[in-house]
């Protein structure tokens, strides 16, 4: 099931005013991108302060660092695992209007729990740069480090930051670098601003090796994106999607070619200005949105929330990153399936904020259905009323022997709750309103009435019926307890209600729909009027399964249970129970005592109940034994029982032998 | 949903499918009752449909050629609009080579050219016929002349007057001249040269048998059947002495009756010399004899045809036909042999199939016949042959008049009528299937033709035809024929019936089958056979294949009408299908009207079961159950009425028709909206869940065809008319908010189902198939997106880009290819070369690019 699980402190960050700033932490803060749904290190570019790398279980705390200048800004970190328990860190900076690119290759070592100046033991190498790097990746299979520049190059360097080789993407203001990994083969795509609104999508491959000969790099679509406003929007990447945050409206782009594939609006964005929201993918289809201290698992798809939590010791909460979980949407998959986590950043009120790493594990379901049944973050409430619409229009309309094709009736459900607001003192005017207005002729429901089939209206009515109306009630109720379409929200405790008014007692067991059980059974369990018991009965079975009557009965208190064991057995009640069908209160008898257990009844109840059975079993016995009498004698039972179709029952029986002549 | 800037209509055609037509079926008093005849030069064999002829080459075995009637408006108006019936075919009566001539029942004569297209505009003379005379047959002459016969109902039912004309047709005129008339006449036929007419008539409440020769204009012989049967013994059945068949031979001297009791009586003419040839035990239903007249043809109810050398009475068979023999005729000059079989296991429209025999080794040339589905209810009033007893699937000799005429009061009253049927597409070749009796027919719409014909069920009927009283044994009988999403599957569920008289005979059995083929078989393989999947005399009510996201798509769900659900599915393991999860039959009342919808992703099911909804979830198998309580929509539903069909169109959208209503449910959200009225249309015409025959969704798109089938009102004006309806074909949109199509096709419309393409195909109760299709309006984009769009996984587009690009690399960097790396270190990219791909990528979005940017765009390429 999908979740959000309690954030849990990483470190707190150094009281820098930038940190604490949301709008520029996210640019402060660069986290590398080797983090995975079970990884236990997260490596963290805190600009004017450290690189960090950190430890998650079994306590979170700092495990390696390299400092840096103050006045240094991180743009990009990565971090790879090599081959011989070594690791390499490769980061950039901004140091006053120069670039430089670090590498740092060091040793592993688990024991070490804390080395504070990883510097020591290292490997470090340091390059200028022309322009900023927008984008670090390590490809560690291929010993290369691919760094995208805000220039418009694109840069493979080794681990001693020789440069390898260099491409000109022939676009210059690169602000979105992407890199990720498919069936093992790298991409790369990025987002270049060249114009106002104007943005150009690119797709590389990286290191492609088809057996003979390795290519560098080789382009795979580009696209010109219009009113895309890259400086406004937050963007996140998701298996093969490209996600836009504008404002409140959401855009779905499709790659490879950056088709526009979808556009919802998200309501939980209400004031797009002031309020501060990020985003980060999480899984296929699913993303994570923060809106101030709120964060949301979103199912696009489905464009509905699966599950939300408030972090109420913070105002803020910026994600930085997580680590999408790539499932299909299958089931099967084990419960940690689909654990991961996302790293953000909280920043508490205050004149003198304070930020913290903080860490969210998420469960983020199944992608499925399921999960998003019901939970459509889409408005709900549908300002127009619910009219049948006639299937054709009227032109078409003609001919056809549909003699009992009446006229598709609309009603404004407004006007007509309006009007009997006004009468709510006076039954019978409130009856005549009723009505007139609603067309019903009988004061049942019947198949013309079928027009009337707003959910909200009835509810409403039902509402205003029971508030203006104690002691007596208008005939509209009797006609809406009729109605297959009786609101379910209205049917608690209603039969509690008409307890002093026997006809709509019977009327609201017989006809209304969607009684709730615990209801039913407890009105059953302590009424003592046979043919209502009878009703009742007979209702429980067939609305409801075995399997929730049991699951019900289980839940009533011992003292009811044994009124309608006491109830069924006792003699008082026979001469009625007998005229009609009894197999029903048998039926409820059974799934009784499976519910609670034979033993749970007393002695003396339990030797009166099979006394009882005895004697209904004698009963049986004789009458299966008389049947078969009579079987023998009239075989050719109305039974039921027939084949689509040609279901003529065939009176002639076969004679035993018919005479033929041939003629000879 | 994504289909933007691809503008698409739908059209409705009828394009395929009809039922061979055997035009004299209709008249009891035709022994001769099929029309399919050779070509002279023996490579064609033409045969009548009722909505086309369809030419057949004798060599291949191919239908070489179809002349469709909707093809040309005169034919359509003849043929749809006015009712008319095909009466007979004739090559010789057009002067034009290469010209068909095609007689109506009411007298219309087209000619039409069959070889080449159906452009040219068919000729169209008509006949002066009186009011109920219909034409049946035109003899031809080796001079050119011709001679027709006509027919009329006489003095009651089941005799008729016929009359025979001279006919000469000049240019546009045709001139008839009466020439013989015979009252009264109970069974007739003539020779394979067209040259006697043998009849049996009433006179003066005796038979009598006339035999006629057509060009002499004179009867050649007239004598009562008493005298013949005078040793007949006074207490012989009614049946021993109906003739059920006859047939005179090319020299007009050998007559042959063949008699309900089963027994055939060959009489030389010249001295009515009798001789009796015993072998069937029922009616003998066809007779013909070979030119030379030194072979009798015999068939009937035994599915058997026998060849009697009639100089040594020596008998040969040719066993196991599929279906009972009702016409059998020697054509071509004594090559071919023609039979036309009936259908009879099928009780509610006429079903036939012509054959085509080599008479040299009786191996089977050709074989025709149409789809073949069983509707609901009767649909037309079919001619049931005559058997020694009386059943269901025979006339008798006494009732034999009265059964008709029942039957047609029975249409004529009903004014709502449930004609649906079931059928299946297979998903992967596309091809319909149709439950037909204990087998089931493929069907391919595409080619039109019936691909395979195959006993599901084990009955007596997949062996031999059934005689006497073993007619009333019910074989078992196909209800549903269902596939799984990958076609790889089939699954069949039939019932069972006890022998009748029994104690336990309203104990139906049911069996729930599954199937698989090779692709270079023709039939399927059962693998496992489940006996009362459901418990002892519980049928099942839907069922529904899983979608493609669990267990490979091989599995499937059944429900039964107490509520109850199975899942089975296949085990690679056992190597067999195996049930897997269940819920027992909950509910304590039955119902019919279940319906059942699985999310495409596999989570949800959706139950309809009378008015109510639940939602079960598949892990569990049971009522669904939310993590958090709040807010959230009820795991069911109750309805306005029993709920007939459900369609879970896309994620979101559940398409519910209950009798009332047709209204979409939406999930995410919980609300009910869109709702149509259906109730004039639906209410208590259709069985329970046979509405969901009537509605499809096509799963691409989510679109929802429906139809709503009319009784029309003015047009039956006279008694006898058999009621006229017209269907509505009503596409919408996934959530039903807008219709995208409304379309009339002018009969009841059975059953409708989605093409697994974009296309809706439906069958109406005259067996032709239509399609509901769309044309795609997008000629440019489609050279460009086919690729791409076809491709919805996002991994194998970006495989299939990164491999095109690869070829294209390979293609321009042969020279090169040896220090690439190194040039292009200095930032500059010399791997760039103008080729044919380079400005692919700009089409792939081009519909909203300004112009500023696609020059842009260019620049960027090109510099």
């Amino acid at each position: 099931m999908p979740f959000i699980f309690q954030p849990f402190r990483l470190s707190v960050l150094p009281r820098i005013g930038a940190l604490s700033n949301y709008e520029v932490q996210s640019n402060y803060l660069r986290v590398s991108s080797d983090i995975s749904p079970n990884s236990n290190k997260i490596t963290i570019g805190i600009s004017e302060s450290a690189i960090s790398q950190y430890i998650l279980n079994p306590t979170p705390k700092l495990l390696s660092n390299i400092s840096i200048p103050s006045t240094n800004v991180v743009s990009a970190c990565n971090v790879a695992n090599l081959n011989d328990d070594k690791e390499i860190w490769c980061y950039s900076v901004k140091s006053g209007k120069s670039y430089f690119l670090n590498a740092s290759i060091k040793s592993v070592d688990a024991e070490t729990v804390l080395d504070t100046d990883a510097s020591e033991n290292s490997d470090n190498f340091k390059i200028k740069m022309d322009s900023k790097v927008v984008g670090i990746e390590v490809i560690a299979d291929y010993k290369t480090i691919v760094i995208v520049l805000e220039n418009g190059l694109i840069q493979y360097y080794d681990f001693r930051l020789q440069k390898l080789f260099s491409l000109d993407i022939s676009y210059h203001n690169v602000k979105v670098v992407n890199y990720f990994n498919e069936n093992n083969q790298n991409f790369l795509f990025v987002l270049c601003e060249f114009e106002k609104k104007k943005v150009c999508f690119k797709l590389f491959e990286l290191l492609y090796h088809d057996g003979k000969r390795q290519t560098p790099i080789q382009e795979l679509s580009t696209t010109i994106l219009e009113n895309f406003n890259l400086d406004q929007c937050k963007l996140c990447y998701q298996s093969g999607i490209l996600y836009q945050l504008e404002g409140s409206t959401m855009k779905t782009y499709a790659l490879p070619q950056c088709r526009l594939i979808q556009t919802i609006h998200l309501p939980m964005i209400s004031d797009p200005n002031s309020q501060k929201v990020s985003l980060a993918p999480i899984s296929t289809n699913r993303i994570l949105l923060t809106v101030n201290n709120q964060v949301y698992l979103l199912d696009l798809a489905h464009s509905s929330v699966l599950s939300e939590r408030t972090l109420t010791h913070a105002k803020t909460f910026q994600l930085l990153r997580s680590a999408p979980i790539r499932v299909s949407p299958s089931l099967g998959s084990s419960e940690y399936a689909t654990r991961t986590l996302a790293i953000g950043v909280t920043t508490k009120n205050g004149n003198n904020p304070t930020s913290a790493l903080e860490v969210i594990n998420i469960d983020v379901g199944t992608g499925t259905l399921k999960d998003s049944l019901g939970k459509s973050f889409q408005s709900v409430s549908d300002p127009k009323t619910h009219n049948l619409k006639p299937l054709f229009s009227d032109d078409e309309s003609d001919a056809g022997d549909n003699a009992d094709s009446d006229e598709v009736v609309a009603f404004a459900y407004e006007d007509i709750f309006k009007e009997l607001s006004k009468n709510n003192k006076n039954i019978s005017k409130f009856d005549s309103t009723f009505a007139k207005r609603l067309n019903i002729q009988e004061d049942y429901y019947t198949d013309r009435e079928r027009f009337i089939c707003d959910q909200e209206f009835l509810s409403k009515v039902v509402r205003l019926i029971f508030e203006s109306f104690d002691q007596e009630y208008p005939k509209a109720l009797t006609f809406l307890l009729t109605h297959p379409l009786f609101p379910a929200d209205c049917t608690k405790g209603l039969l509690e209600r008409f307890k002093n008014h026997p006809r709509l007692f019977k009327q609201a067991i017989v006809t209304c729909p969607n009684l709730p059980l615990d209801d039913l059974l407890s009105e059953l369990f302590s009424i003592n009027n046979g043919e209502l018991c009878l009703d009742i009965s007979l209702r429980i079975l067939q609305d409801y399964t075995t399997d929730m009557i049991k699951s019900e009965i289980k839940k009533l208190d011992k003292v009811n249970v044994h009124n309608f064991v006491n109830f069924m057995i006792s003699p008082k009640d026979e001469e009625l129970i007998q005229h009609k069908n009894t197999n029903q209160l048998f039926q409820l008898l059974s799934l009784v005592i499976d519910a609670i257990g034979l033993f749970a009844l007393d002695g003396t109840l339990l030797q009166r109940l099979s006394d009882y059975i005895d004697e209904q079993v004698y009963l049986a016995e004789r009458n299966s034994g008389l049947r078969n009498l009579l079987d023998a004698r009239n075989k050719n039972r109305g039974a039921t029982g027939s084949l689509a179709g040609n279901s003529k029952t065939k009176e002639q029986t076969l004679p035993k032998y018919t005479v033929d002549y041939l003629e000879l | 949903m994504t289909q933007a800037g691809v503008y698409q209509q739908y059209k409705l055609s009828v394009v395929s499918g009809g039922k061979v037509a055997l035009p004299r079926a209709a008249n009891p008093s035709h022994s001769n009752k099929s029309t399919a005849f050779l070509t002279p030069d023996l490579q064609n064999y033409i045969v009548p449909f009722n909505n086309q002829v369809k030419i057949y080459s004798t060599e291949t075995r191919q239908c070489v050629k179809t002349l469709k009637f909707s093809n040309s408006p005169q034919l359509l108006e003849i043929f749809e609009k006015e009712n008319a019936q095909l009466a007979d075919i004739s090559l010789k009566l057009s002067p034009e080579e290469n010209d068909l001539t095609l007689l109506t029942n009411d007298g219309r004569i087209i000619s039409l050219n069959y070889k080449g297209k159906l452009t040219s505009n068919p000729t169209i003379l008509r006949l002066n016929l009186e009011d109920g005379e219909s034409v049946s047959k035109v003899f031809e002459n080796s001079d050119n002349s011709f001679k027709l016969l006509t027919s009329k109902i006489g003095s009651y039912r089941s005799v008729f007057t016929y009359k025979l004309y001279g006919l000469q047709i000049k240019k546009d005129s045709i001139e008839t001249n009466l020439e013989h008339t015979l009252n009264d006449v109970i069974l007739s036929t003539w020779s394979n040269n067209s040259k006697f007419m043998a009849c049996l008539f009433q006179r003066d409440n005796q038979r009598h048998v006339q035999i006629y020769s057509i060009w002499d204009k004179q009867e050649l012989k007239e004598f009562s059947l008493q005298s013949i049967s005078a040793m007949h013994h006074p207490t012989a059945s009614q049946s021993s002495k109906y003739v059920s068949s006859m047939a005179v031979d090319s020299s007009g001297s050998q007559l042959a009756l063949g008699f309900a009791s089963g027994v055939v009586n060959v009489l030389n003419v010249s001295d009515l010399q009798s001789r009796l040839l015993k072998w069937h035990i029922d009616s003998v239903l066809s007779l013909g004899f070979t030119d030379d007249g030194t072979y009798l043809l015999s068939g009937g109810w035994e599915k058997v045809v026998s060849f009697w050398q009639l100089s040594t009475n020596l008998q040969q068979f040719l066993p196991r036909l599929p279906g009972i023999v009702v016409d059998c005729q020697s054509l071509g000059g004594g090559k071919f042999y023609s039979l036309a079989l009936q259908m009879t296991q099928n009780l509610n429209s006429t079903d036939y199939q012509l054959i085509l025999l080599n008479a040299a080794d009786l191996t089977s040339k050709v074989s025709v016949n149409g789809p073949l589905p069983v509707f609901n209810s009767p649909v037309d009033v079919g001619a049931m042959p005559v058997s020694a007893v009386s059943t269901k699937a025979s006339t008798t000799v006494s009732s034999s008049s009265v059964s008709k005429k029942k039957q047609m009061n029975k249409l004529r009253k009903g004014i709502k009528k449930d004609f649906t049927t079931t059928a299946a597409v297979n998903p992967v070749t596309r091809q319909i299937f149709f439950p037909h009796a204990s087998a089931v027919q493929t069907f391919d719409f595409y080619k039109n033709e019936q691909v395979n014909y195959q006993y599901v069920a084990s009955g007596i009927n997949n062996t031999m035809g059934k005689v006497r009283f073993e007619l009333n044994i019910q074989d078992p009988v196909v209800l549903d024929v269902v596939f799984t999403k990958d076609g790889k599957w089939m699954v069949t569920y039939e019932v069972q019936f006890p022998p009748e008289n029994l104690l336990s005979s309203k104990d139906l059995g049911y069996n729930l089958k599954f199937w698989t083929k090779n692709d270079n078989e023709n039939d399927w393989s059962l693998i496992t056979k489940v006996i009362d999947p459901h418990g002892v005399n519980i049928p099942i009510t839907k069922t529904l294949p899983v979608p493609t996201t669990i267990n490979e798509s091989r599995g499937i769900l059944t429900a039964d009408n107490e509520g109850g659900l199975k899942y089975w599915e296949y085990d690679d393991y056992q190597k067999n299908w195996c049930l897997r999860k269940l819920t027992l039959p909950n509910f304590n009342n039955f119902s019919n009207s279940v319906s059942l919808a699985w999310s495409q992703d596999g989570s949800l099911i959706f139950h309809g079961f009378d008015d109510k909804l639940q939602i079960l979830d598949f892990e569990t198998f049971k009522n669904f159950e939310s993590s958090n309580s709040d807010s959230d929509i009820p795991n069911e539903f109750t309805l306005d009425s029993e709920i007939q069909a459900m369609k879970l169109v896309d994620d979101t959208n559940l398409v519910v028709a209950t009798r009332f209503t047709l209204s979409v449910l939406d999930l995410l959200k919980g609300t009910i909206s869109n709702s149509f009225d259906i109730y004039p249309f639906v209410n208590g015409v259709y069985k329970n869940g046979h509405l969901e025959r009537l509605i499809s969704c096509d799963e691409k798109t989510g679109r929802i065809a429906l139809v709503v089938n009319q009784r029309l009102k003015e047009v039956q004006n006279e008694e006898n008319d058999i009621p006229q309806y017209r269907a509505r074909v009503i596409v919408f949109e996934s959530s039903l908010s807008k219709r995208v199509g409304s379309f009339v096709h002018s009969n009841y419309i059975s059953w409708i189902g989605w093409n697994h393409d974009t296309d809706f195909i439906f069958l109406d109760i005259n067996g032709k198939l239509g399609i509901v299709g769309t044309t795609v309006n997008s000629e440019m984009l489609e050279g460009v997106n086919s690729e791409i769009s076809m491709e919805t996984n996002f991994s194998s587009q970006l495989q299939k880009l990164s491999q095109q690009q690869d070829v294209s690399a390979a293609v321009d960097g042969v020279d090169n290819e040896d220090d690439i790396a190194l040039d292009s270190i200095n930032g500059d990219n010399n791997n760039k070369v103008l080729n044919m791909n380079s400005f692919v990528g700009m089409f792939e979005n081009i519909q909203n690019v300004q112009m500023d940017t696609f020059f842009d765009y260019v620049m960027k390429v090109v510099t």
